[in-house]
């Protein structure tokens, strides 16, 4: 993600503010202040830095998305990227296409304007939500545990695995291969030691 | 075999081994292992799951709380792939330890005990035991990885657990028994106890000193013939309290 920074800004950044490690692509969070990248962005006026209020989420397909920046630190990974100061126009996602980088959003928005009560009703409709989310096509259903993972979005990465294995649990190995297009390369006699090994997981 | 199969990509083998664990993890151990068998690449991926979950019983509890108690024939299977599932976990640090059994054959009581200590050793968090037998590794009691704690018996014909005296379980949150015959053993005990569900048999008048516990339920089955035992509360800071049973 630190690729897609101007370099000039981290140039400026470094003699002004800089943090007790080297910057690089591979160093783990910066964790500037929130007062240190106020402290930058009344110094460099020019930077654009997105409002707090809302986030442009810029999908592989360059399209955009603008979300509050509730929503959008739903996410971890954006979280982190907010708080490092590296939202100034957009944010690239280059693992995530458009079409599921919206589905992503309308999860994210519907789990943040869910208030957190304990009623009933409240906890009914976000199941069925979710329920409803993931009645998706496999390759779908694929894409947004990938998306999930990488954005670090927790109870989706749940919610997703969670109906991979409601597939594959219950089933027999034939059922699972026909499930999954899975192609079986054992031999016969691999396979039958691999049963054998395992008897009981198989009866 | 229909020809739209042939261009769709097996791409659930192709997910990072990180996810896979995280899916085959979701479910009881015995549909994890299956997946052993579906292909070269998925003979080993079951071993990195964080939850061991075994299940061997056959009917469930009923109204009246009876697990008919059974001999199936499969106890060798069983056995064999218990041991060989622990023998071959990868993770050290195990999230979740799930055994349930109501088979009655002495090979599992005795094997029972050492499942569940081989779960301490690997730093165990959460433990669900729903077994036959009463006798449990102290190792247990005194297991500093666990948050949870849950014991059942699957078959109450009588008796409960009885707890020892040495307990010592500093990051337990959690902790559900049923049917328990000496409620008083956990008496500072869980310094961080936050959530206590026991369903007692009330003989003897028992105090509960947890000054953590937000989180209550008491179920009291009648105890011997004279009814009048005394339950004492010292739990200041609890929130929910649910109360039920012969008091």
């Amino acid at each position: 993600m630190l690729k897609n920074l101007n370099s000039k800004h981290i140039q400026r950044f470094s003699y002004k503010y800089l943090p007790q490690f080297p910057i690089s692509p591979n160093s783990p969070k910066l964790g500037f202040s929130r007062s240190q990248i106020a402290n930058y962005r009344s110094n460099f006026p020019t930077t654009i830095m997105s409002s707090s209020k809302t986030i442009v989420l810029r999908s592989s397909d360059g399209e955009t998305f603008e979300v509050d920046e509730a929503v959008a630190v739903e996410s971890q990974t954006i979280k982190h990227m907010i708080e490092d100061g590296c939202a100034d126009t957009s944010i690239p996602l280059p693992n995530v296409t458009s079409k599921i980088l919206s589905k992503v959003i309308e999860y994210c928005k519907k789990h943040v304007e869910t208030p957190n009560a304990d009623e009933k009703v409240a906890e009914e409709d976000l199941k069925s939500f979710d329920a409803d989310f993931v009645k998706v096509d496999q390759s779908t259903l694929f894409d947004l545990i990938l998306a999930a993972n990488y954005l670090n979005i927790k109870s989706l990465l749940d919610l997703t695995c969670q109906t991979v294995a409601d597939m594959i649990k219950g089933k027999t190995p034939e059922e699972i291969r026909k499930t999954f297009n899975i192609k079986n390369d054992f031999t016969p006699e691999e396979e039958e030691e691999v049963r054998r090994e395992n008897a009981w997981a198989f009866e | 075999m229909s020809s739209t199969s042939e261009n769709v990509d097996d791409r659930l083998s192709m997910l990072p081994e990180d996810i896979l664990s995280r899916i085959l993890s979701l479910m009881p151990t015995k549909f994890a292992v299956r997946t052993s068998v579906l292909s070269k690449r998925w003979r080993h991926t079951w071993t990195s799951v964080t939850n061991l979950d075994f299940d061997y019983t056959r009917y469930h509890r009923s109204i009246q709380k009876i697990i008919k108690k059974f001999v199936d024939g499969n106890e060798e299977n069983f056995i064999k792939f218990v041991d060989r599932a622990l023998k071959f976990c990868r993770n050290s640090h195990v999230k979740l330890f799930r055994l349930h059994v109501s088979n009655y054959h002495h090979a599992i009581v005795s094997s029972v005990s050492n499942w569940i200590d081989s779960a301490v050793r690997l730093n165990v968090r959460e433990l669900d035991i729903c077994v036959i037998q009463y006798e449990l590794p102290l190792s247990v009691f005194t297991c500093n990885t666990l948050t949870s704690l849950r014991l059942e018996l699957s078959a109450c014909d009588f008796g409960g657990w009885e707890l020892p005296s040495t307990i010592y379980l500093p990051c337990l949150k959690t902790l559900d028994i049923v049917g328990c015959n000496n409620p008083q053993a956990i008496h500072g005990c869980c310094p961080v106890l936050e959530s206590l569900s026991l369903e007692v048999s009330c003989e003897e008048d028992f105090v509960l000193n947890i000054p953590t516990l937000k989180w209550l339920k008491l179920i009291c089955t009648s105890g011997s013939s004279n009814g009048n035992s005394k339950i004492t509360l010292r739990v200041p800071k609890l929130e929910y309290l649910f109360v039920d049973g012969v008091l």
